[in-house]
């Protein structure tokens, strides 16, 4: 499901590469299970660890870091409590902030399994010279999806219906339907004209 | 039609455009975080559907404690 760009970690020097350390974080909206599902690959050959956030668990933003934090889930200090060796990070929406990233000297990488990694400090990750995956377009087949559900139903004057049956409205004669037939897609033009 | 960000729409605007007949209907997915419990003002017209997929809604997302 996650569809990362190719990043190249270097290779430690000489030897064999080693195994990686990797934490994988989810939350309320894509649970760890998910991510470990696209990591089982990698767990032969890696120490992978996962964990959700606790969404209960809250924070005042204080620091520089994480008030450019626009949305996130989670606390940056329970984040960091589990970055201990990790050298490569990979969240969805838990926060990626600087106390996050200098609580792991090994960090390699950084995943953010999601088009705009708007929960992660992206001035910290690049002033480390740390590498930054994201998933754009992760979800764009379930917005497409929900777009063309959303013309159906105004077209088609779903939201009307439902108030008038919510309201406990009662049709007189299947004719009294004719009320809420809306119009066919066809011929009509999809987006300004 | 928005399935993009909540940003994107002037809600007092579309509030208005529906109210005059302008506009037909909209359906939102994403909505600005309301101060208010309660039903969406939006949802006052006939022809509005709202869905909240999104994790955009800073409501929904954050974790800031209420100051």
């Amino acid at each position: 499901m996650l569809r990362t760009h190719s990043a190249s970690i270097p290779h430690r020097l000489g030897g064999a590469r080693a195994r990686l350390i990797i934490l994988a974080v989810g939350d309320g909206y894509m649970a760890a299970r998910y991510l470990r599902d696209a990591f089982r690959g990698l767990e032969t050959d890696n120490d992978v660890q996962y964990f959700d956030v606790d969404t209960n668990r809250r924070f005042h933003p204080l620091s520089a870091s994480e008030c450019k934090l626009g949305e996130y889930q989670g606390s940056p200090t329970e984040v960091a409590e589990h970055m201990g060796g990790v050298e490569v990070l990979v969240v969805h929406g838990a926060p990626v902030t600087e106390a996050v990233l200098a609580a792991s000297p090994d960090l390699r990488l950084v995943g953010c399994a999601r088009g705009g990694p708007v929960n992660v400090d992206v001035d910290a990750v690049n002033a480390r010279g740390l590498p930054l995956v994201t998933t754009p377009g992760k979800n764009a087949e379930a917005v497409a999806d929900q777009t063309v559900a959303f013309l159906v139903m105004l077209a088609r004057g779903f939201p009307k219906a439902q108030r008038f049956i919510e309201r406990g409205g009662q049709m007189i004669d299947n004719y009294a339907g004719a009320m809420f037939i809306g119009s066919d897609l066809r011929g009509h033009t999809l987006g300004s004209s | 039609v928005n399935t993009a960000r909540e940003t994107l729409v002037d809600e007092a605007a579309l509030d208005a455009a529906l109210g005059s007949g302008h506009l037909a209907g909209a359906a939102l997915d994403v909505v600005h975080a309301s101060t208010r419990a309660g039903r969406h003002p939006l949802l006052r017209h006939e022809n509005v559907v709202i869905h909240l997929t999104s994790v955009a809604t800073p409501a929904r997302l954050s974790s800031e404690e209420p100051r």
